[in-house]
Parts: structure tokens; sequence; C-alpha cells
């Protein structure tokens, strides 16, 4: 490859196979997202797409159902509730499995992968048995448990991946300049992984939010967004549900641009 | 001296504990799932006494349930071979590519996965339907005749299933990429290799944990899958989960249905376990210098 | 033709000059080696020579052949790089034989030349190891006999022995001289090491922020260093300044601070009045209570600081114009042994007018 300015190295390049298979696949996921968008601004009824006219009424009715807006609200709190909770349990757990060395060790940390290869029908139907048995209804503490049991993992696997790669002798050094136990935490230790906290947080809302699998077999009178909407599609087939996802997509896309901002791309090491 | 070592050893186990109530719950159901499985069923909602492995044979004899276990295999099969074919070329994409268009593709990506995936699967319903982008504009530029049905049935859902499972295979193997020492190329160059032979003697031998990852993620999730046989097979093409859900939220055969989600549990687990297990045999001694 | 020529190579990554134009020639069957700080441009000459950056400006040549816009894997060349490079997922014999796979030559003679290569480097027994086992002494030599097996025109060597702890490094050093002498092959070692420099090497290049201080054999290099710089990496640091104020024959008279003048050998291009530096080896200053005789050049000074280092001494001595230098003469040499210095002392400092020289 001929350049003016040394190029610093001279990669293999890319192929051409290897742009035409990558642009398919980017295609592939995007343009559903794009006809969603188009389509959410229909001015008929239907989903034809190219529309044949531009309005914005559905994106008034979707405000003016009530079903989604209440279903929302729920999906927004048990997210939020998820969040908190699982950001504390999966920090105070990442610590124990990270700090420690006890007989066992690995074999918990397997355990406490589980929720990730059990697949979400198998969550979801036998939660729902256990919780009739244990005459347990109420459905917003059900889809709480569940959530958190679905997000744990993940949580666990972000901040210990965090904590792995944080160097003790931080807290040793503030801990030699008089800094108690719970000093240290908070102005050492939490700060240098808040880039792991970040990312398990926002992990864990979006994950709960969007769940729709394993929450449905809970659900019961009052619903998530996601079960809303499913319902939705499988009765009226207008550009409605178009609309709720075009502004779900928005504020997902809101939120990556925040968490970018503060942790940057390299929280996908997965 | 005691009590503080006492204490040292239990710190852990206190830390971890209340996570493990949380998959202690989930244990419990699991195990409380189980029992109902050896039951027989004795019409809707009742369960006659008495163990029996009864369901599993059931499951497994009839050819009709058991389909739903080959269809469901077959086409997470392909969809996840598909979306490795896809999904290889975009992680050394993002892996090659400058830092501005990388940033740009990773978060298109993003986006696309922690959205709803009930409403992406929709999404590919306004694009692959009779009325959709495809067979509209076909009709219109006058190459089809009428539309071809791209939904409701095996090829529709195989689609949902790679477009939601493109992001599982994606990041890991460009993750692991990214952990490939460039000196190892250079090298490989040095010694007189072109750039398709460093690709497929170092660059990919080094890349396939990735792969073993991604792969596994993709093909549990593509198995397991629910919405994307729903909204996109339309009752015409179901899989195991929506098996599991008729039965057991429809019509309520508990023995069936769990028996039939604990066949699925032990597929999912011999999948993970022989994934791995062939991972090992093929890679050796890539336990980094 | 010298066999390898980079001739006026200029490297910019954006607004940064890597290289300012740099040319040199190497001989063929020579050793030359790249010697500087951190920074300077070392690597990024052989990355040249490889093939892995290009410049942009100026030519290399390999062989008579300008090979600006061939690929790394069409030259000849064999590099050991400084991590070692290693194929972690290939064993002992494939790495090294993986450079023979892609030249297409018969089974038997891959298969010859391969336990030829170990038999020489001393990897006997080790063919189906992984690097991951290897020590780093085996790793190292797997890594030269993979870039030596090859035959390459030229070998490229990025401070191959830098991970290596000293005693190893420089049983090392001493095998791979012998190695490439006995091979013959054309080398270029890069290192920021002088001592290994001196040791290894045919000639040496010293390189500072990007451009070429001086290339000379060892010798050239240590006893008439060209610049201040050179002579400090080289590890000579006593400069005297002074002022030119008479120019001999043989000699240049330099008045050093009120009252004292030294003599250095001749040297063109310097006048009266000029500011210089006089530079002194420090194993070649001699102490002693009173005026020495037959010495060319004295100067008066006072004892400041005595480090002992094994085999050495080092005293460092302010003058009358309030610099110190420094002393190192072996512990039993004349002059120290059964002597009393301590600090404080009044010494006075002598070299012969051979050993000294002016910048």
């Amino acid at each position: 490859m001929q350049d003016q300015g040394g190029r610093y190295k001279q990669r293999p390049g890319v192929g051409a196979t290897v742009v035409a298979l990558s642009c398919l696949g980017f295609f592939a996921i995007s343009i559903p997202v794009v006809v969603m968008i188009v389509t959410s601004f229909n001015a008929t009824p239907d989903l034809n797409f190219p529309p044949s006219g531009v309005s914005l009424k559905w994106y008034l009715n979707v405000f003016k159902r009530t079903a989604f807006l209440r279903s929302c609200q729920l999906s927004f709190v048990l997210a939020a509730l998820t969040s908190i909770v699982s950001l504390v349990l999966g920090f105070l757990s990442s610590l124990g499995l990270v700090r420690y060395k006890f007989i066992g060790r690995d074999i918990l940390h397997s355990i406490l992968l589980i929720p990730l290869i059990v697949p979400e029908v198998v969550i979801g139907c036998s939660l729902l048995i256990l919780f009739n048995k244990l005459h347990q209804y109420n459905s917003i503490i059900n889809i709480l448990i569940l959530h958190i049991i679905l997000v744990l993992p993940y949580s666990i696997n972000v901040i210990s991946a965090n904590l792995v790669r944080f160097d003790m002798t931080l807290e040793e050094a503030a801990m030699s300049l008089k800094a108690n136990k719970i000093t240290t935490f908070w102005l050492i230790t939490v700060p240098m992984i808040k880039e792991g906290l970040i990312a398990s947080a926002i992990f864990s809302f979006v994950i709960s939010f969007n769940n729709f699998t394993a929450t449905v077999f809970l659900v019961r009178t009052k619903s998530t967004l996601p079960v809303e909407i499913f319902s939705y599609i499988r009765t009226e087939s207008d550009p409605t549900v178009c609309c709720i996802s075009t502004l779900l997509f928005c504020f997902v896309v809101i939120v990556i641009l925040v968490a970018e901002r503060l942790v940057g791309m390299e929280k996908l090491a997965k | 001296m005691d009590i503080f070592r006492k204490k040292r050893k239990l710190t852990p186990l206190l830390l971890v504990l209340p996570s493990c109530i949380f998959i202690g719950v989930l244990f419990c159901s699991l195990i409380f799932l189980f029992p109902l499985s050896l039951h027989e069923s004795g019409g809707v909602g009742e369960i006659k006494s008495g163990v029996t492995l009864f369901q599993y044979y059931r499951f497994i004899k009839d050819s009709h349930y058991l389909s739903y276990i080959t269809l469901s295999f077959r086409v997470s099969l392909l969809a996840t071979l598909a979306a490795l074919l896809l999904g290889y070329p975009m992680a050394y994409l993002l892996h090659r590519t400058s830092v501005r268009l990388r940033r740009i593709l990773t978060l298109l990506l993003l986006m696309q996965f922690l959205s709803n995936y009930v409403m992406r699967m929709y999404a590919l319903m306004l694009v692959l339907g009779n009325n959709g982008a495809i067979n509209r504009n076909l009709l219109d530029v006058g190459v089809l005749d009428k539309p071809i049905r791209l939904m409701y049935n095996e090829f529709g859902v195989g689609v949902g299933l790679v477009v939601g499972s493109l992001a599982f295979i994606v990041f890991p193997i460009q993750s692991c990429l990214s952990n490939i020492d460039r000196s190892l190329e250079e090298a490989a160059q040095s010694l007189k290799a072109n750039k398709i032979y460093t690709f497929w003697k170092i660059t990919f031998p080094l890349s396939l944990p990735g792969v073993a990852a991604g792969v596994v993620l993709a093909f549990l999730f593509n198995l397991s899958a629910y919405v994307t046989p729903t909204i996109l097979g339309g009752g015409h093409f179901n899989m195991i989960a929506n098996f599991i859900f008729q039965r057991i939220l429809e019509v309520f055969d508990y023995p069936l249905g769990s028996a039939a989600a604990f066949l699925l549990l032990g597929l999912a687990y011999m999948i993970v376990f022989s994934i791995n297990k062939a991972f090992k045999v093929f890679v050796k001694g890539t336990t980094a210098k | 033709m010298s066999f390898i020529q980079i001739e006026d190579i200029v490297v910019k990554y954006g607004a940064l000059m890597a290289l300012k134009g740099i040319t040199i020639d190497i001989e063929r069957g020579e050793l030359l080696s790249l010697l500087g700080p951190s920074g300077c441009g070392k690597t990024t000459t052989i990355r040249i020579i490889a093939g892995f950056v290009h410049p942009s400006q100026g030519n290399v040549y390999i062989n008579g052949e300008r090979v600006n816009e061939v690929p790394s894997y069409k030259r000849n060349i064999g590099v050991v790089f400084q991590n070692f490079a290693l194929f972690p997922h290939m064993t002992c014999a494939e790495n090294i034989s993986f450079g023979l796979r892609r030249m297409k030559l018969k089974k038997n003679i891959v298969e010859s030349r391969l336990k030829e290569i170990i038999a020489l480097l001393h990897l006997d027994g080790l063919e189906k190891r992984y690097p991951g086992e290897l020590s780093g002494g085996q790793q190292q030599r797997m890594a030269l006999a993979r870039a030596m097996v090859i035959s390459p025109d030229v070998l490229l060597l990025d401070e191959p022995l830098g991970s290596l702890d000293k005693k190893l490094r420089e049983e090392m050093q001493i095998e791979l001289r012998q190695l490439q002498k006995k091979v013959g092959i054309t080398t270029i070692l890069v290192t920021h090491d002088q001592e290994e420099a001196i040791t290894l090497s045919d000639r040496v290049a010293v390189m500072n922020d990007g451009v070429i201080e001086q290339i000379g054999t060892p010798t050239e290099i240590y006893e008439k260093p060209r610049s201040k710089f050179v002579a400090d990496f080289i590890g000579i640091n006593n400069f005297i300044n002074g002022n030119v104020v008479k120019i001999g024959n043989n000699e240049i008279i330099c008045k050093i601070g009120e009252e004292e003048t030294v003599l250095a050998p001749f040297k063109k291009g310097y006048v009266i009045g000029q500011a210089v530096d006089v530079i002194v080896r420090p194993e070649s200053i001699e102490l002693s209570e009173g005026i020495p005789l037959n010495m060319g050049n004295f100067l008066k000074g006072i004892i400041t600081n005595i480090i002992y280092k094994g085999a050495n001494i080092s005293f460092f001595i302010r003058l009358s114009n309030n610099q110190v230098i420094v002393a190192s003469p072996n512990k039993l040499d004349k002059s120290v042994i059964n002597t009393n210095y301590s600090k404080g002392s009044e010494v006075f400092v002598s070299w012969k007018l051979e050993s000294s020289y002016i910048i």
C-alpha cells in the first residue's frame, strides 16, 4: 500500500468478501429498525412500506392508551429496582469471589452463572409453578425476583472483570496513609471500578426493561411494556407499535450515548 | 486469634450469600418442576399420582412432539451458522477498521442489541411480510407477480434468529481478536506468509476461543427462542419454547410441559458442554506465552 | 553498492517525525548495532527494512534491489521481536519451520534444515513443546532459530535480549555473536545497552531523536565520539568545559577555569577562543597526591565522593572550575592501591594526552 505519510502499520487489510459480508450483516440489523421508524409516521392504518403519507397521529395514540403508559411505568420501576439490587448484590458477590480464596469458590461461581444457561422459558415456567406452590401471588414481586435472577450473572461478570484488573496496591497505599477500610472503600475502590459499576447498572436496567419471554409467565393483571406491546401486536395492526418502539429506541440510543461518554466503548469485554 | 480466622473465612461466604439466595430460588423452582414431569396427566390441570418417566418417553416416541426438538435444533443450528458467517466478517471488520468507524458500528450494534427484541422481530415482520418492504418493492418494480412467503415459515423464523443472535457472535469474536498480539501477524509476514496465509494460520486459530463463546451463546439463545417463532412463525412454525408455553399456560398439561422443559434444559447443557470440549480438543496450547 | 542500504529515510506520524533523514550502508556479513535511548527511532529503522513501516521519503535497498514497494513477506528478511512473537498455538518445531513451509521446499529438505537449526541453537528435545512451556532463554533461541532457518538476506533483531536476566543475557550475547559469525549472516541489532552494542558489533550507529549521530566501529565510537550525546551515551561522562587558547601541531590547548589548562589531541576545525568540551574516559584517569610526572595532563581537585563498584572505585572530583569529573581506576591500580584517599582529600588527576578527546 502506497502512503505519503508513513502509515504506522502495514495492516493485512480487509478483503472484499469481508467487507461485503459485513455490509450484509450490518444492513440486516439496521434495515428493520429503519423500516420501523419510517412506518411509525404512516398516515394510513396499515403497515405498508413505503408509507403513503406522513402523520403523527399514531404517536398520539400511544399516549392515549393508558395501558401503554402504565406498563411503561411498571417496566421502568422494575428495571430501576432490578438495576439497584443487582448492582449491590453483584458487587458484594464479586468482592467475595475475586478477593478471597475458599474451597468451592469455582463451583460457587459457576452456580451463580446458571441463569445464563437455563432457557428463559424454563426459568419462567418453573418460577411460575414455584410461586403458585408457595401461594405467592403478588406478580410484581415475583417479576422483580425473576428479573434479579436473570440479571445477576451479567452483573457479577462485569464487576468481577473490573475487580480482577483492580490494583490492590492502591488500597494498601491508602491504608498506609491512615485511611480506614470504609474510607478506602469509598474514596479509592469504588471510583476506580465505577466504569464497571455503571456498565453493570445500565446492562441490568436494559435487560430487565426489555425482558419478555420469562416475564410473560408471571404477568397477571398488571403487565410490563414488552408484554403489552406483544398483546397489541396480536390484535391490532396499525403503526402504533412502531411509534412506541421508535420512542423506546431513541431512549436506548440516548442511554448508550450517555454511557459511552461516561465509560467508553471498552465495556464490551464480555 | 481463632475468632479472626473464622471471621475471615466467613466473610466471603457472607458476601456471596444474598446472590446465592436468589439463585437458590431458581434452583428450588427447578427442583420443584422436575417431579411434575414424572407424573401422568389426568386431564386439564389434574395430575395423577405415581412416578413415571412416561412423559419423557411419550415426548421422544411421538414424532409430532419430537419434531419440536428436531426442527428447533435444525433451524437454530442453521441460524447460528448463518450468524457466524455474517458475524465473523463483521467482527473482523470492527477489529481492523479505523477507530472512528469502529465506534459508529459498535454503537449501531449496541443500539440494536439493547433494544426490545419483541420490537426487533416486529420490525422484521415489516420487512418480510407480504405487504412488507421487500415484497412491496419487488412487486412495484415488477420482478414478482405475487408476493413470496418470507414469513410465517421456517425461513422467516430463521432470519429472525439470525438477526437476533448476531450481536452474541460479533462481540466475543471481536474481543478475542483484539487480544491477539499484533507482533504475531508481523512475525508471520516476516516469515513469508502473505495476508491470507497469515489469517488462516495465525489470526483465525487464535480467534477460536471467541468463536466458541459466541456460538455457544447464540445457539442457546436460538434454541430456546420464544418471541421469534411466535411473531415471525405466526403459529405455522413453532419451536420448543412455544410448545412449553402452550402446554403450561394454555393447556395446563404440567407434566408434559415440564418434561419438555427439562429436555430443553438437558439439551442446552449438553450443547455448552460439548462445544467447550470440542473446542479444547481443537486448540491446544493457546494459553498465552 | 553495499548489501543493505537505506537512503534518506524520513518517517512521519502525522506531525511527529520519527526519522528525519537516515542513511546507512551495511556490508554483507556485518553486524551493525543501532544504539540509542527510547524513542530515538532505532526500532522504526529496522521496521522500515522489514517492511512493516513505509517511509514518507527515501529508499530501501536489499541486495541491490529497491524494495520500497515490496511487501514484507516477499522480502528475504528474518525478524526477532522484542517479545519474541512466538505463535502460542504451535509447537516449537511448527514455529521454527513456519517460514520454511512457505518456501515450498521438499519435505526432506525442510526436515533436515529444521534438525540442523535446532541442533545449532541447542533446542534438542524441545520440538514438541509449546512456547508457553519454555523458559525465557529457550524462547529466545526459538525465535532466533525461526528467523534464521529461512536463510534470510538480513537478520533484524529488536532488543532480543532485553527480557533476559543479566547473566543469561551475557551468555546469549556471546552465543549470538558466535552464531552470527559462523553463519555469516548480515545482522542489524537494536539495543539501548551500550555495553551490548560495543561487545557484539562490527559497527555501531548511535541514534538520537530520529537522526544518526555517529556510525563507526566500537573503538571509533568509544575513543573518538563525535558529539557530546554520543560520548555521554557510550558511558564517557567527563566533559570538561574550556576555551581554546592555542592550536599546535599535535595538540590543542584549552583553558579550564582561571589558571589551568589541558591538552587534547589535535583535531581539525577548531579556532582560538572556541568553547569546547574535552572528554576523558574515567578509567584512564589516575590519582596522585603530588604533581604527577610524565603525564600529559593534570589538574587539581578535591574528592567529593567515593563509590565502590566491585572491580573499580569511582572517585568524584571537583575541579578548580567547579566541575565534577569521575575517575574510575581499577582498585588494584598503582595509583589507588595502598593510598588513603577520602572525602575532602586534595588530589591531582592526570591522564595521558591520547586518553582525552576534544569535542
